[in-house]
């Protein structure tokens, strides 16, 4: 039964190559695909609200997949109709059977004119970037494992019912019931089709009477062992992010959640540290196959009731299958105390030193002091979950779209060219006047600040139009049946069914920002070394002819990221007055907005639209990344680089604000470099860092492995809020990794 | 108190002592060792270093120099008389693409112990602290004890990196000021140890004994280096294994990567060309375990 992982690994991509039973249903995706959109069309001429139809559609497609029990896999179940990303990418279709629902509701939407000025141009100029967004959703775990698929609906049931006899059932609540509760339905059924399959099967491998017992239990009960909890995640996972199409930004605290079955499981002779080990690597293989691109996050760690540290045995357990299968898929972040234990810290510091770099520390603490400020209760503050890349939010209360990302740098140009995107001429800011009426560095400071809240009331509009309208879009019944406030008040999760519903902002590349500015500063209006009309000129001309400023602007060390308090405080200003703007602004759902302070790939997407700016980056370079300094602007090494970062109030950039790192591996070789990270990341935190996440690289292997891919199929880089393999990259990618590494020898 | 006469100051060092480190490079060394991978600690005056490769060729250096020691050649080429410079590096302000750099400034106790606590978090958070090394600190004995008094008296972890070539008495000096000594030992043989770094080592063995004698914290650092000092390493296992306080010897690789700075200094490169193999190092790494020494990584 055990150890045959590395053996049959091979075996194991049923999504890829599927052998669905005979006699279950539709094998090929196309044909369930089409399916269930004739029986949409139907529903729809019917009349129906969304609602309704996207339960039915779920329902269908539960009912009509075909499915498959793979017995030399411990969670080898699948149904047709959707796709691995490897797969959709070589058929050029949609990976979930239902985005076309999605899709056409949200094309079918009148937008406003009010909507339509606000989005007009923002992705054209590189000034942002909007979509309506449903990817960063946590279910309630607690209700998934703890009531499992018929607890839920009997939950579900129950208050539907109380809502009839009270009196307070609504046509609206009525939809959100039946919708759920026929979501469920369907669930419960479908499991009941796995058991069968499986029982087929039960003589064709050891571990299939265990895997039939399983099946049988999380079919009807909640689970009794890790490998229940293990499968009914898994199921839970799949059915949510492919089915209901609503993402699942993590999927649980399953080394805290999984140790008291683990634990039973040990005490009762079921299992060994070894067996758990192995079918973790089981479990993680499935979301490597799967292949999400932005990797499927997990996270370890946390506080128990006494204030003390949840790391476990099955945290190391989990490190150890992690390391063993050299994967970057799913990802893991590890929440950080004080009381965290050193050794586990370091067991995953000497990993990322290895190359397996998948993995961010968030700051626990932080993030407390964040929840106490967002007035969640202290019961909600001990339990947050660890969500999307590298953020936190409140354990089964919380539905967070993130539809909005303005890019402060862009600001610098509109102050230039007054509103102007000089590329396209499209007029995306305010009217700030001719630089020339510029007379004090204030004037033009003030002028950024008014492009770039045009920019954030821009993006206002256009989070609220999509707020409004989450509900037409992608009702969410099967998210919702887990999140008990929305079962109780009998709203959708995404319509403000749940305690807090609250939406992110993005605003991204601050480094840039304030560098630019700081030269204006120094070069136009205290040195006066060039008009502010040259400057302009400079930058209209991206440099030619103006070379020798470019590279005087470009080397001047006065940049964020290496502990120069002006620099830094100008940094810190900014942050804090774009902030208390956006953080200040209510929601159309009753919560508030809140700001993360990433900018992900956007530094390259926005790269070519944004001129240059005075900070002496020419259009087409990289704009600074996330919390982390400009590329090549770090120059007092790591140790400025984290003070700069940590003098930002994380609390204002609630909702993540990572810090990038790259280190060379002859500075954290043997005991005292390894040391020497634990150092870094426990100063981070205690100077309040958020998320900290990085790259131990030298230039020289990633240009050979650029020069020779097959040389080097295994390794990573941590790109923002993931890892990805560095031979699979885009070259402009692999190009910024290469010069980041180049800092760190000084070239 | 006089100033420091230093070139650089690292922070995140992390191969010098414990912990995380700042470490700072004092100018000027009594040793002329063959594979010095810092040409620009050798001597204690200022020096004018020139990076070829970084220069757009603009002319600026040529027209602010008071001297006139840049000027451009009929090739359009720079060229840099060494003669006439006094590195008064007005030109290094002027050059813009950063080509050029100034080995060497003045500074007082005070402006350094600020920089040094820059990163006081981070020494508190992995034992770390602040590291002497160069050239040679040693050389600037008074500044050196001054400064490290400044340290203690902060709380903050010292470590003395020296060849131990300098005088007992320099010794006694920061003895009560240093945590931990970073030692080099080069060669036992003296004619090995002249041809290697033109100077004997009765001193410096017998300071290393010293030092052990009054029951400090001693760390040895051996470059390793091919060719020259690989004979050697059963020698000094045999001296370390007769002293008391030595907590782990360090075996460093020799590599040739200083060439830039030998070019960028007009000096002339010695630095031998080969390095050592892994299998080189891990004999002399257990040649020294053989004789009961803790081998740090």
């Amino acid at each position: 039964m055990w150890n045959r992982f590395d053996k049959e690994r091979h075996l194991l991509n049923l999504y890829d190559n599927p052998n669905f039973e005979p006699g279950t249903g539709m094998m090929d995706r196309n044909e369930i695909v089409r399916g269930v959109q004739k029986y949409v069309e139907n529903l729809e001429s019917q009349g129906y609200s969304h609602t309704i139809i996207k339960a039915r559609a779920v329902e269908y497609l539960l009912q009509n997949a075909a499915i498959e029990v793979n017995p030399i896999d411990w969670f080898g179940f699948n149904f047709s109709g959707w796709l691995t990303v490897k797969k959709r990418k070589e058929l050029g279709v949609t990976q979930w059977p239902l985005t076309f629902l999605s899709e056409k509701w949200l094309n079918d939407l009148p937008t406003t004119s009010e909507f339509d000025a606000a989005a007009a141009n923002i992705a054209e100029t590189g000034a942002g970037l909007f979509w309506c967004d449903y990817d960063h959703s946590v279910p309630n775990w607690d209700a998934v494992i703890g009531l499992g698929f018929q607890g839920i609906l009997d939950r579900a049931r129950y208050y539907h019912n109380m809502h009839k006899e009270n009196g307070t059932i609504t046509p609206a609540k009525e939809e959100y019931y039946q919708a759920v509760e026929m979501v469920y339905e369907a669930i419960l059924t479908f499991m009941q089709r796995f058991v069968e399959v499986a029982r087929k099967h039960v003589d064709e491998d050891p571990k299939m009477p265990i895997v039939v017992e399983c099946l049988e239990t999380i079919a009807t009960d909640t689970p009794k062992t890790l490998y229940q909890y293990l499968t009914l995640t898994y199921f839970y996972h799949l059915l949510q992010e492919m089915v209901d199409n609503i993402q699942v930004r993590t999927l649980g605290n399953l080394d805290v959640d999984g140790y008291p079955y683990y634990k039973a499981d040990v005490e009762a002779g079921r299992m060994t540290r070894e067996h758990a080990e192995e079918l973790f690597r089981y479990f993680f293989e499935k979301y490597t196959l799967q292949g999400h691109r932005f990797s499927q996050p997990l996270y370890f760690g946390g506080m128990d009731e006494n204030g003390d540290s949840a790391i476990n045995e099955l945290s190391y357990t989990m490190l150890d299958a992690y390391d063993k299968s050299v994967i970057v898929n799913p990802k893991l972040f590890i929440k950080v105390m004080p009381n965290t234990p050193d050794a586990f810290l370091k067991k995953a510091l000497d990993m990322i030193r290895r190359g397996r770099n998948c993995i961010v520390f968030i700051n626990e603490e932080l993030g407390q002091k964040i929840s106490r400020k967002l007035g969640r209760t202290e019961e909600e503050t001990r339990r947050l979950v660890g969500t999307g890349c590298n953020n936190f939010a409140s354990r089964g209360k919380e539905t967070v779209p993130e539809h909005m990302y303005v890019n402060l740098a862009k600001g610098v140009e509109l102050a230039f060219f007054d509103g102007v995107d000089p590329k396209t001429g499209a007029e995306i800011g305010c009217k700030t006047g001719d630089v020339s009426n510029f007379k004090t560095f204030e004037d033009f400071k003030k002028a950024y600040i008014a492009q770039t809240e045009c920019l954030i009331q821009k993006a206002f509009v256009i989070s609220d139009f999509y707020d409004s309208h989450l509900l037409d879009i992608n009702p969410a019944p099967m998210y919702s049946g887990t999140m008990e406030d929305s079962v109780k008040c009998g709203r959708d999760a995404y319509h403000n069914g749940v305690k807090y519903n609250n939406t992110v902002m993005f605003l991204s590349c601050h480094a840039t920002a304030a560098d630019s500015l700081m030269m204006v500063k120094k070069y136009v209006y205290d040195l006066k070394q060039v008009t502010i009309e040259e400057m302009r000129d400079a930058l209209l001309a991206n440099w030619v002819g103006y070379e020798e400023l470019q590279q005087t602007l470009w080397n001047d060390p006065e940049k964020f990221g290496n502990d120069i308090d002006s620099v830094d405080n100008l940094t810190v200003e900014l942050l804090n007055h774009f902030t208390s703007i956006v953080t200040s602004r209510k929601n159309v759902r009753g919560g508030h907005f809140v700001v993360n302070g990433e900018s992900i790939i956007y530094s390259h997407t926005w790269a070519d639209k944004c001129g240059a700016t005075p900070d002496g980056r020419a259009r087409g370079e990289l704009l600074s990344k996330n919390m982390s300094a400009s590329i090549g602007q770090d120059r007092r090494g790591i140790t400025a680089h984290i003070k700069s970062v940590t003098k930002i109030d994380a609390t204002n950039l609630a909702y993540g604000c990572p810090f990038d790192y790259m280190l060379h591996p002859s500075a954290v070789k043997g005991e005292n470099g390894l040391n020497a990270m634990l150092g870094l990341l426990r100063t981070f935190m205690k100077r309040g860092g958020y998320g900290y996440q990085g790259n131990v690289q030298d230039a020289e292997t990633l240009k050979d492995a650029k020069a020779n891919p097959e040389k080097y199929p295994n390794l990573q880089v941590r790109v923002s809020g993931w890892s990805w393999f560095f031979t699979q990259m885009e070259e402009n990618f692999q190009d910024e990794f290469i010069r980041r590494a180049e800092m760190e020898i000084g070239i | 108190m006089g100033n420091g006469n230093i070139f650089d100051v690292k922070h995140f060092a992390v191969h010098d002592g414990p912990g995380i480190r700042t470490t700072v490079f004092f100018k000027g060394c009594p040793l002329r060792c063959i594979w010095c991978h810092n040409p620009e600690s050798i001597s204690m005056e200022k020096q004018l270093g020139f990076l070829s490769h970084k220069c757009v060729r603009c002319g600026k250096c040529v027209t602010v120099c008071p001297q006139g020691a840049h000027y451009i050649d009929e090739k359009g080429q720079h060229k840099f008389d060494r003669n006439k410079c006094v590195a008064c590096g007005t030109c290094v302000s002027a050059c813009y693409a950063k080509a050029l750099t100034l080995y060497g400034k003045q500074v007082e106790v005070a402006e350094l112990v600020d920089e040094l606590l820059e990163d006081k978090d981070f020494y508190d958070s992995s034992n770390g602290g602040v590291t002497l090394s160069g050239g040679e600190c040693l050389m600037q004995a008074e500044f050196c004890t001054e400064l490290l008094h400044c340290l203690k008296e902060q709380g903050i972890h010292t470590a003395v990196d020296t060849c131990g070539f300098v005088p007992r008495e320099t010794l006694d000096k920061v003895i009560p000021f240093t945590d931990v000594f970073l030692y080099d030992m080069k060669a036992v043989d003296e004619e090995v140890h002249l041809t290697c770094t033109a100077r004997p080592n009765g001193v410096i063995l017998e300071n290393l004994r010293y030092l052990d004698e009054k029951g400090c914290k001693i760390e040895i650092r051996i470059p390793f280096v091919p060719g020259w000092n690989h004979g050697q390493i059963e020698k000094m296992a045999e001296i370390l294994h007769g002293l008391t306080n030595v907590v782990g010897v360090r075996v460093l690789p020799y590599h040739n990567y200083a060439g830039t700075k030998y070019r960028s200094l007009d000096m002339q490169d010695t630095l031998p060309e080969q390095i050592p193999t892994d299998e080189e190092l891990k004999q002399a790494k257990d040649i020294l375990r053989e004789y009961g020494m803790t081998v740090l990584d």
